[in-house]
């Protein structure tokens, strides 16, 4: 039994990112795993309003994984989610490692080089730490819409 | 039929790469379409090594030493500038995956991919699977939180 491993942020372009994903197991028939990493900052954590915040952004993603889920196994995947909380990288690196994972699906964000330098991309450090194949899904500006359209999607 | 795209520059990861690719090649049903952009002074030498990577679509013993079955598929060798020949590659042939090498900058600061397969990222109509340069990696742990209490199997 094989898996590929779909790293998801539950942001913009997931979509397509899960799409590709479920397409890819379908073809080489392989079991799929979701994994949202909750980025949980400890000292935030301490105070009243931002641990609120917190879960309920946790409760939000663990229902959108089990959607997912249910997606991908309407499309005759075997599919499976996880939700950590931790280092996004660290936790990529040592799911991809204990599943013996086929691949990585990840997507790409096109971020630009002041930005990289500042904070850097997971995808990038991902791949300077697994042994498996990674598949980028480009999550280009056209897929994504006009600023305008992103933010009155986030906040319509 | 899917066509798999498998820009090589016979770095080392080129096997690698070339063995990957088959083998998605294989459970897929699609072809494998080797891809070498290369410059007119090294037309020959790339041309030689161009034709021994081509056993991994004829499934050469030696490349192949688990016995699999071959892959339909094809060699090109264009001249140009590798990025845009590799995306114009792409588009022309409808390619499902683009399958390329890492370089091997571990434990630098930098991109972890060279410049010509972040341009193909950034401009390419299909995913793009990249295979690392190195096969072991040092093992290390999960945050302390995972190893504490998963949230959700």
């Amino acid at each position: 039994m094989e898996f590929i491993l779909a790293p998801v942020d539950l942001r913009e372009g997931t979509a397509r990112v899960v799409d590709e994903a479920i397409k890819l197991a379908q073809r080489v028939e392989a079991h799929l795993i979701f994994l949202h990493v909750v980025d949980r900052p400890k000292r935030a954590a301490k105070t009243q309003r931002c641990a609120a915040r917190i879960a309920a952004a946790e409760e939000t993603a663990e229902r959108q994984l089990l959607e997912l889920k249910a997606s991908a196994l309407q499309r005759g995947v075997n599919a499976h989610s996880l939700r950590i909380a931790g280092n996004p990288v660290a936790e990529i690196v040592y799911q991809a490692k204990k599943t013996n994972a086929m691949c990585i699906v990840m997507g790409a964000r096109q971020h630009g080089r002041l930005y990289e330098l500042a904070i850097g991309s997971t995808l990038n450090a991902v791949l300077k730490r697994v042994s498996c194949p990674v598949v980028v899904v480009p999550i280009g500006r056209a897929i994504l819409g006009t600023r305008a359209e992103t933010s009155l999607a986030r906040n319509p | 039929m899917k066509t798999i795209l498998v820009p090589v520059d016979f770095s080392r990861v080129t096997p690698r790469v070339a063995a990957f690719a088959a083998k998605v090649t294989r459970r897929i049903g699609g072809r494998m379409v080797l891809l070498n952009v290369t410059q007119p002074r090294a037309i020959l030498k790339n041309h030689g090594k161009l034709l021994d990577l081509v056993g991994f679509i004829s499934g050469s013993e030696s490349l192949n030493p688990e016995n699999e079955a071959p892959v339909a598929g094809d060699s090109l060798e264009l001249l140009g500038s590798p990025a845009r020949v590799i995306l114009e590659e792409a588009q022309r042939l409808e390619a499902e995956y683009i399958v390329m090498g890492t370089c091997q900058r571990r434990h630098t600061t930098g991109p972890a991919v060279g410049r010509v397969a972040q341009r193909v990222i950034r401009g390419a109509p299909c995913p793009v699977i990249l295979v690392p340069a190195f096969t072991s990696v040092r093992p290390r742990t999960a945050s302390k939180s995972y190893r504490e209490k998963p949230l959700h199997v």
